[in-house]
């Protein structure tokens, strides 16, 4: 691992965004595999298993339907209303080789949020099957711009189906056969997290931001064919790319954990053997917390990877001793750099030599990563220095997607006369310190972002939809530390409203996905205001240890 | 009397015009996983519940918990 003053990393020519050696399209690995080994099981996701060649049998009519409709009309993006299921997986292999990056929005996302991302992320195909019909049913008609509905049903749709007037229905030809695209500087996919402008934003991930992410995984890990990876995470979360393209760029299986065993998924990984496992922390916390991290419970398990959130050392040493052949890695990263940029290895003496918290380690292949100070400058990187991590390399993103403001603010030139200074650092807003040993290790967060269960919150999105749907400014939402209520719990503080707590509950629910609604909502009288004459949070922190918790 | 409807809205503030057979883990906000280890620790102090990963599972939504617990809606 090089150490230059201002960063750690592998600086190499190719690591700026705008050169990108890792060209071409994230699915080539996958359609060699496809042509080699056709019939190698590829998903096994809702009691059925499809093996490379039936997925890509049934993915290429959608790609070849696709092909088609770009000969006259530009298409910005396809919209994937579903989670985790077949279609959903087929529809985003279907996008990806046709060259259109796809968008994934929650089936269960309020219809405001759904239409607030489909709008801003300019789709102008949305895919449509009986599985999201009930859904789509009631989105459509809102739609105000026509959109092409892509109906890739089993069967003929629904006639009584109702399909407004302004949107073209089209049907894909099953025997129509798909013509990857292989342009290296189209977007993959654009995701979307809270904002703390009260709108989501987008993150406009390309091709290849991915195929770097999984050629350093890939070296890492060395997965093989015969392993069985874990799918838990919403495709909706950039994490999911890594159980899709690290699986199926190796010719490896991927597992779809349902719905109903996703918060107890042990038994699962024991009926499908499976060898990889990648969640986040909060998921083996909970088993931890259920007493199912017992002795060898997981023995199949080659390797687990842990990201999204902090990882405990406790934690680990517990999973340790359930997966016992299984190699620990705890991996970070921001969705603007691509699922994740450092990682580390987890070891019993690591554990012994650390704190509570795991440390994210060293970047991944090609990626670098530094420091800034509280004024934005670069610092020296030394053992003991603490600052803002930024990243750079070929795996961060170029900006947030029309949105030039957020993108100045965070993305950023690199240090005064190094070599970097050619591309744009990513300032991840996560304060951290150097260990030359261990690499960085996460302190907190420098705003207001919080995690929960995995997810990214930012506070001032459910304060600014409060705002809204009450109408009086005097609003303040906290999330509760572990000690005080079950974590994380969002508490909303608001003044005097009209509105009932279930009120404005309800009315949160329509803007706010559901891990982001709070779970308590209390009424103040008189709003505690600090010296600043700003909002005293520590009162309201105060006051719900001392009245809730 | 104990009913599941009463154990859901006792355990996890479930409102009563939320409450319905039909609610199931993640169904609403109220029920998340962490929510229901919450449950689970509930039913294990209070109605014996054996707590493995086949009864976290079973118990994931008020028909499974009605079987569970030999308890009415």
């Amino acid at each position: 691992m090089k150490h230059n003053r201002f960063f750690i990393g592998d600086f190499n020519s190719d690591f700026c965004q705008n050169n990108d050696t890792h060209s071409g399209n994230i699915l080539t690995p996958f359609l060699k595999i496809v042509k080699n080994k056709p019939k190698s099981l590829a998903l096994w996701a809702n009691d059925l298993a499809l093996s490379y060649g039936e997925l890509w049998a049934a993915s290429a009519p959608i790609a070849s339907c696709l092909n088609e409709i770009v000969q006259y009309q530009k298409i910005e993006s396809i919209g994937i209303i579903a989670n985790r299921s077949i279609s959903s997986f087929v529809s985003i292999i279907a996008s990806l080789a046709a060259g259109i990056p796809y968008v994934p929005i929650h089936f269960k996302y309020p219809l405001k949020r759904q239409i607030s991302i489909l709008e801003r992320a300019e789709c102008s195909v949305l895919v449509l099957d009986e599985t999201n019909a009930s859904v789509m049913e009631k989105l459509l008609p809102k739609i105000t711009k026509s959109v092409f509905i892509l109906w890739i049903g089993s069967e003929n749709i629904d006639k009584n189906f109702k399909i407004p007037h302004w949107h073209r229905l089209v049907s894909v030809n099953a025997t129509a056969g798909g013509k990857p695209e292989t342009s290296n500087n189209r977007a993959a996919c654009l995701l979307f997290t809270s904002g703390s402008t009260g709108e989501p934003k987008g993150i406009r991930i390309k091709h290849s931001n991915i195929i770097s992410y999984v050629n350093s995984i890939q070296k890492i890990y060395k997965p093989n064919e015969t392993d069985r990876f874990s799918q838990i995470f919403d495709q909706t979360f950039d994490l999911s790319l890594h159980d899709m393209f690290v699986a199926w760029s190796t010719g490896a299986s991927l597992f779809c954990i349902p719905d109903n065993e996703r918060h107890a998924p042990g038994r699962f990984i024991k009926k499908h053997s499976l060898t990889f496992w990648f969640s986040t922390p909060s998921t083996i916390a909970l088993m931890q917390s259920a007493k199912l991290l017992k002795v060898n419970s997981f023995s199949t398990l080659r390797f687990s990877l842990f990201c999204g959130e902090p990882l405990s050392s406790k934690l680990a040493e517990n999973w340790m001793v359930a997966a016992p052949k299984s190699r620990l890695h705890n991996l970070y990263g921001p969705t603007e750099a691509t699922i994740a940029i450092t990682q580390t290895k987890i070891t019993k003496k690591l554990l012994n030599n650390v704190d509570t918290t795991v440390p994210i380690g060293f970047p991944l292949s090609g990626q670098v990563a530094g420091l800034c100070n509280s004024r934005g400058n670069f610092i020296m990187v030394q053992h003991g220095s603490q600052g803002e991590l930024v990243v750079a390399g070929n795996q961060v993103t170029e900006g947030y997607w029309r949105d030039k403001q957020s993108t100045k603010s965070k993305f950023i030139s690199g240090p005064n006369g190094e070599e970097t200074n050619n591309t744009k650092w990513y300032k991840t807003g996560d304060r951290v310190v150097f260990d030359r040993e261990y690499g960085f290790l996460f302190l907190g967060r420098l705003d207001d972002q919080v995690k929960i269960m995995g997810h990214r919150v930012e506070i001032s999105e459910i304060e600014t939809v409060l705002r809204k749907v009450t109408k009086i400014p005097t609003v303040a939402v906290i999330v509760t530390p572990q000690k005080i209520l079950r974590s994380p719990a969002i508490v909303a503080f608001v003044g005097k409203s009209k509105l009932s707590p279930a009120e404005l509950k309800n009315l949160c629910r329509q803007f706010l996905p559901w891990y982001m609604i709070p779970q308590r909502v209390v009424e103040v009288n008189e709003w505690p205001l600090n010296s600043s004459n700003k909002t005293d949070k520590k009162a309201l922190f105060k006051f719900v240890e001392e009245s809730i918790g | 009397m104990v009913t599941v409807s009463s154990i859901l809205h006792d355990v996890l503030k479930i409102s009563k015009d939320e409450l319905s057979i039909d609610l199931c883990i993640n169904g609403v906000e109220q029920w998340d996983s962490l929510a229901h280890l919450e449950l689970m620790l509930y039913l294990e102090e209070v109605h014996s519940l054996v707590i493995d990963e086949d009864s976290i599972i079973e118990c994931s939504s008020a028909e499974g918990l009605c079987e569970k617990l030999n308890l009415p809606f």
